[in-house]
């Protein structure tokens, strides 16, 4: 055989390796495109659920509040375990602590403690989101 | 603790497969770029398995993103050998005939002593047993002997892909205008070349068309 001969067969095999690797980067360019707008779309319905929870305690409904803030506080607690493969588990931890104690300020003497704490969740959302969107 | 197994297990699985995919060619020669990309994909990897805090999609994608540069890197240096030699460097002569070339040692920070055990792991006791030695660009040294009785030299790459040997052109005693010759008496430009060898006596001429199918071989 001459040496350095060559069979045909590496030039496809180069080929596919680039294939699979053009493949791999579209799929990942799905996986972050996918898990950017299901990040987006669950603090976005946290925030919102937060949102109508202070609303109603504005309104001094305040039993009506609670109820929303646990239901806020559940469901981020749900979205957790998928979150969790995106974002840093110590910021998921720190909101969903937050949100648990929400529904115990939603009480007619204490509406700063209840103002403070909902801006306090509210800023740990925007982190946990800035954590996966932010570029550097 | 569960996490921690499953993690690992699933690094496990994905830096294998980035490895495999990568080829061969990352587990043998290790060229500057490829060390590299070894080193982060094993460093990313570690990191995942060290801290349960990071998120896996955030360990798994840059091993599955470095994977996918690599192998587009390598295939850019397949096709295009002025990035491939930017890229890896090119191999320095440091032996010519028995002598040491002191400057190249001196250019390349290779100690005496450190040429002295490359030439020992090769099997060889002295430089003088050496035709041509040459630290390569993943930084191994390769090294021709000098021919024994009746024993043929052995071939020697003047022009590799674009890549011309001038040292061992001259050591051989041949110039540019011998070498346009024989490319000329097979109907070649050099770029047209995958392989040229020679030892003074015969060549060995592969032409990169005729690669795929096989070279070419032809007496002087």
């Amino acid at each position: 055989m001459v040496p350095w001969q060559n069979h045909g067969r590496k030039g496809a095999c180069c080929t596919k390796r680039n294939l699979y690797a053009v493949l791999l980067l579209v799929a990942l360019f799905a996986i972050v495109s996918g898990s950017g707008k299901a990040v987006s779309y669950c603090v976005g319905q946290t925030e919102q659920q937060l949102q109508e929870a202070y609303t109603l305690a504005q309104a001094q409904q305040y039993p009506a509040s609670a109820q929303a803030y646990r239901s806020a506080a559940e469901n981020a607690r749900r979205h957790s375990r998928f979150l969790c493969l995106f974002v840093r588990r110590n910021l998921l931890d720190k909101i969903n602590e937050t949100l648990a104690t929400l529904e115990f300020y939603a009480l007619p003497d204490n509406p700063a403690d209840l103002a403070v704490e909902t801006a306090r969740a509210f800023s740990q959302l925007e982190q946990l989101e800035e954590s996966f969107i932010a570029v550097f | 603790m569960l996490s921690s197994i499953t993690r690992t297990l699933i690094i496990y699985i994905v830096a294998i497969a980035a490895m495999r995919l990568m080829g061969k060619r990352q587990l043998a020669e290790l060229q500057p770029s490829e060390l590299v990309t070894t080193f982060l994909i094993s460093d990313v990897a570690s990191i995942c398995i060290d801290e349960p805090e990071l998120p896996l999609f955030a360990s798994v994608m840059p091993i599955l993103l470095i994977t996918a540069l690599e192998i587009f890197n390598s295939t850019l240096a397949w096709y295009c050998p002025r990035y491939a030699r930017l890229l890896f460097g090119n191999p320095v002569t440091v032996i010519r005939n028995g002598t040491v070339n002191q400057g190249a040692l001196r250019h390349l920070r290779i100690t005496p002593n450190d040429l002295a055990e490359s030439l020992r792991g090769a099997g060889v006791f002295s430089p003088e047993e050496v035709l041509w030695g040459v630290i390569e660009s993943n930084g191994s040294l390769s090294i021709a002997k000098k021919p024994g009785e009746g024993e043929d030299s052995p071939m020697l790459p003047i022009l590799i892909d674009r890549h011309l040997y001038r040292d061992n052109l001259e050591a051989l005693g041949y110039d540019d205008h011998w070498l346009q010759q024989q490319l000329g008496k097979n109907g070649l430009l050099s770029s047209q070349v995958l392989v040229f060898l020679s030892n003074g006596s015969d060549i060995l001429l592969i032409p990169k068309k005729a690669a795929p199918k096989g070279g070419q071989s032809c007496k002087d």
